[in-house]
């Protein structure tokens, strides 16, 4: 079922019949539409099962309680839940624990563990308002931290329900990151509703301490981590996407096939035939945008190309998956623009992650910035 | 005699690279329109002495008989450096056609000669009146005792005029059930009496195909190919891996190095909105390399490409038009200057030419339409 695998693959094609399973018959889509209709937040029932199956510490080491997998491993994980329309976290979580596997400090290996065993939820805060509209990377995050306090705004941060933030902050000699609880002193935390059910943070920080105690990564070393997550968690995203957008083309594709207007099905008329078509298209345009990030993972590419290649599958999987969830809606007709359907949940899901870490936009900005500065 | 299929991929690219580089001409790389045969025939004729006439036939019937492996390779190598197309139709259609279907006496009598270029053969398929519905076709054969007397117009013949024979589908049977049925494959010669050849002039003022008329043409019984009537079959069956290169990135990737070249020379690129359309168009670019990459992959494992070919054909053509869309709109009022725009002292860049490039790419092999038809019907087999 996946796009990301070749036969030779086992572990992949094992993880995707396990993630099949998880899934079932819509159990992802039951409880996205259970975390909007009731805000009931993270349902840690699915996130401990989740843990149980490892798949909250694939990309971590095994000597940290992970399965020590890689890029290639998660990307069939992200898809298989897009698929079911899956809402929980497992992206932002990765997106933590990317970050943390570059930190030097030792509770960021201890942090990673508790990730890993679905203990604690770990969210990244990097960037401010103003940033979060052209989300490149290290260069943008803040230097609020003078004089050993951080006093400054992080927006967009998730998973809303982290205990623990890894919060980036800008200096003369890079960005230094530092694990902050959510219940720190001078932390106030605001809670901002999103649009496929979850919520997204706010921090506002007077004065925080960043004492040593705090500390995952010196001054310079915080680039390198968060350079690594973005771009893992910009694969990850992409997968997911890919997962989303795959079932609601294939859902669409049915609904032509089935629903008869005129005395006919609606596939028999050529202008939706062509659509659906151009839609098929911009599926296997995800689909090899994402083949080339993993094999750049895969391969162990250096972090320029790897920043690449998580961009230019960002920008293709976020573009392509709005594409598809539109016009998923436009071909159901009516019914598509109900809850009863299912494509609008899984088009709410598809704006969250299009948007995340920085919309298609965003990753073409990068890319190009990327790609002139290695001109 | 070497044995080209046993050598390994990578030192085979590099032997072919290495020949290319130092014996393809420098001012036919890339050329901007299709070339005439008296334009190319100084390199193609020096290949045919060489045995490199047919890469793809088997080496029985003269030909390299490369695998399909290495014959994308050749053909990845030859696109790479910008070889000019030959008229090559009796190479791609009719030698293959003989190897398969034809009699021993046909295969001897037309198959060194397209080998040596004596012959050149161009493709008598599409008619006034049936174009992309080509089983429609009404050009007649009708049977005169040991001759086919063959009347009726094909057109868009590519360089009919440089051509020596012709390859035509003539209706045989017009009562048949199924229109594709009661088709035949003839092969004629163009010094044939009742045959007027009239060039085409395109709309960037090249005279690249033609139209065909056949007035009571007696055509030999020996110069049908296979079975009467299954003329249709046959040139379906043909179709080969070659598709994949309908999809080829090469066009694009060009168009957008010469849009680059433009951008750079006139720093478009520090413009926000220009770089961002840029930028897309690239990344563009580069997934249909990695799809091109992908079914070429599927080549080289010897697998037969699925009808899912098709949609490499529409992004890859598609792609290139708004390339050259993009090129037009960046050179501004410059845009319809016949001589190009400069960029620098002795380079221009030609957008009408990128342009014109694009046009009939997404209407030949099949229009894009026709491509979108197959993928609902064959890939997606939405109920009609």
């Amino acid at each position: 079922m996946s796009a990301l695998m070749d036969d030779s693959q086992d572990e992949r094609r094992m993880l995707a019949d396990s993630v099949a399973g998880f899934a079932g018959e819509g159990r992802g889509i039951a409880r996205a539409r259970r975390l909007k209709a009731e805000a009931a937040g993270l349902d840690r029932a699915a996130w401990s099962e989740m843990a149980d199956l490892g798949w909250l510490g694939i990309l971590v080491p095994e000597a940290a309680g992970g399965l020590g997998l890689g890029v290639g491993e998660l990307a069939v994980v992200a898809e298989g839940l897009g698929r079911d329309c899956a809402p929980e976290p497992l992206v932002d979580t990765v997106f933590a624990q990317a970050v943390l596997a570059g930190c030097d400090a030792d509770h960021a290996g201890e942090l990673l563990a508790a990730t890993a065993s679905g203990e604690r939820l770990v969210a990244v805060a990097w960037q401010d308002e103003a940033q979060a509209r052209g989300q490149e990377g290290p260069a943008s995050v803040p230097a609020d931290g003078g004089s050993g306090r951080l006093t400054g705004r992080r927006a967009l941060v998730t998973p809303a329900e982290a205990d623990v933030f890894v919060v980036a902050v800008g200096g003369p000699d890079g960005v230094a990151l530092y694990a902050i609880e959510r219940d720190a002193p001078g932390l106030s935390v605001e809670t901002q509703p999103r649009v496929d059910g979850h919520a997204v943070l706010a921090l506002e920080f007077d004065g925080v301490s960043l004492d040593d105690a705090r500390r995952l990564a010196g001054g310079g070393a915080g680039d390198g981590a968060l350079t690594r997550g973005l771009s893992v968690a910009r694969v990850a995203a992409s997968a997911e996407l890919f997962g989303l957008a795959g079932a609601l083309f294939e859902q669409t594709q049915d609904y032509l096939a089935s629903r008869k207007q005129f005395g006919q099905a609606l596939s028999s008329f050529q202008a939706l035939r062509h659509r659906a078509v151009d839609l098929y298209i911009q599926r296997e345009l995800m689909r090899n945008a994402l083949r080339q990030a993993v094999r750049a993972f895969d391969s162990d590419a250096d972090p320029v190309d790897l920043q690449r290649a998580a961009a230019r599958a960002k920008a293709r999987c976020s573009e392509a998956a709005l594409i598809i969830g539109r016009q998923a809606v436009q071909l159901h007709g009516a019914i598509g623009y109900t809850e009863e359907a299912n494509v609008g949940v899984y088009l709410r899901r598809v704006l969250s992650l299009a948007a995340w870490l920085g919309n298609a936009d965003t990753q073409r900005r990068e890319y190009a910035r990327l790609t002139r500065a290695a001109a | 005699m070497t044995d080209w299929n046993a050598m390994d991929d990578a030192a085979f690219r590099r032997e072919i690279r290495t020949y290319l580089e130092a014996e393809y001409p420098k001012a036919l790389r890339h050329p901007s329109r299709r070339l005439r045969w008296h334009e190319v025939s100084d390199w193609y004729l020096k290949r045919a002495e060489a045995g490199w006439t047919a890469p793809g036939w088997p080496a029985e019937h003269g030909g390299v008989g490369l695998s399909p492996s290495k014959q994308l390779i050749f053909t990845e190598e030859q696109e790479r450096i910008g070889v000019a197309r030959a008229p090559d139709q009796g190479v791609v259609m009719v030698g293959p056609l003989l190897i398969r279907y034809g009699t021993p006496e046909q295969r001897e009598q037309y198959l060194p000669k397209i080998l040596s270029w004596e012959h050149i053969w161009c493709q008598g398929y599409s008619e006034p009146n049936s174009g992309s519905d080509l089983a429609s076709l009404r050009t007649q054969a009708d049977d005169d005792g040991d001759h086919w007397v063959v009347n009726g117009q094909k057109t868009w013949t590519t360089l009919a005029q440089d051509a020596t024979h012709i390859f035509v589908l003539a209706r045989t049977d017009p009562h048949a059930e199924r229109k594709q049925k009661g088709i035949s494959f003839l092969l004629v010669d163009l010094d044939t009496p009742g045959i007027t050849i009239r060039p085409i002039e395109n709309i960037a003022g090249h005279e690249e195909f033609c139209e065909v008329f056949f007035d009571n043409v007696r055509v030999p019984k020996d110069n049908l190919v296979g079975n009467v009537n299954e003329g249709w079959t046959m040139a379906k069956a043909l179709l080969g891996f070659e598709r994949l290169f309908l999809g080829s990135p090469k066009q694009s990737q060009n168009a957008l190095g010469r849009l680059d070249a433009f951008a750079e020379a006139r720093g478009l690129h520090d413009d926000p909105a220009f770089s961002a359309e840029f930028t897309k168009l690239a990344l563009d670019v580069a997934d249909l390399s990695e799809a091109f990459e992908s079914f070429a992959a599927q080549v080289r494992g010897g697998e037969t490409l699925g009808a899912d070919i098709s949609w490499l054909k529409i992004w890859g053509t598609e792609t290139y038009g708004r390339i050259a869309e993009l090129a037009v709109q960046a050179a501004d009022g410059e845009a319809p200057l016949v001589e190009g725009q400069a960029i620098g002292e002795d380079a221009s860049v030609d957008v009408l030419n990128l342009y014109f490039g694009c046009l009939p790419t997404t209407i030949y092999g099949g229009s894009n339409e026709i491509q979108r038809n197959i993928l609902a019907k064959q890939v997606l087999r939405l109920p009609e």
